[in-house]
């Protein structure tokens, strides 16, 4: 259902398609928030690192400073993608520029526990390579993301 | 001539069909590597949750075992 209002909701808020992979879509604004967005239940290894690089790329041109990223339609995460975004991906965006991370969980409680979980110990990781810059804030919906990075 | 002719026909229609064949195959196969990198994935979740459910089990016998042990104690007076 939600999936269905994220063209309207980030028309509204002034983003433009960057890039759609099949598995993610990549939205950006003039006010240097990308918003990356989840599609299908799983995405592949591969898949996620081909977006997320490209991120890199996009923040490698102009200026952008948060990411929010919307992740449910996720039913599975897998545990090298996630050690690989926080302690690789979000060190080299931090460089970029992008400190400022909104997440969107899927509601599955069971979800977001498995996440906590493999998460142990990676946050720790990130704080030593980044120290206090890299501020990851939870939201609820897409609206809502968006609405908080105004206030950043 | 009309030979030559429907032979070249064929043959152009066999290359047509082995292309497709083989972009069929290849997302097939594409497809299912997806889904086998996913219920692998899937795998290591639930080991994750099975050894974080275990942890906590272990947790709450050691907690048991305390209280177990303080009743034991208030009981023979010991304090």
């Amino acid at each position: 259902m939600y999936l269905e209002d994220r063209h309207q909701i980030l028309d509204q808020a002034g983003f433009k398609i960057t890039d759609r992979a099949g598995q993610m879509e990549l939205w950006t604004n003039d006010s240097g928030v990308i918003c990356c967005i989840a599609i299908q239940e799983y995405v592949s290894i591969e898949a996620f690192k081909t977006t997320f690089q490209t991120i890199l790329s996009i923040a490698s041109k102009a200026n952008f400073h948060t990411l929010i990223f919307d992740k449910r339609a996720l039913t599975t995460f897998h545990q090298p993608t996630m050690e690989w975004y926080y302690v690789d991906w979000k060190v080299s965006a931090a460089e970029l520029g992008i400190v400022n991370h909104f997440k969107i969980l899927p509601p599955m409680e069971w979800f977001q526990k498995a996440v906590a979980i493999a998460k142990e110990g990676l946050d720790a990781q990130l704080k030593e390579k980044t120290g206090d810059r890299v501020v990851i804030r939870y939201t609820g919906t897409l609206k809502e993301g968006i609405s908080k990075c105004i206030l950043v | 001539m009309i030979y030559k002719e429907e032979l070249r026909k064929s043959e152009t229609e066999l290359t047509k069909l082995n292309k497709v064949y083989r972009s069929e195959v290849k997302e097939l196969s594409d497809q299912l590597e997806y889904l086998k990198e996913q219920i692998a994935a899937q795998e290591t979740m639930m080991q994750k949750m099975v050894d974080y459910v275990s942890l906590l089990e272990s947790h709450i016998d050691q907690f048991q075992d305390r209280l177990k042990l303080d009743d034991e104690r208030n009981e023979n007076g010991c304090y």
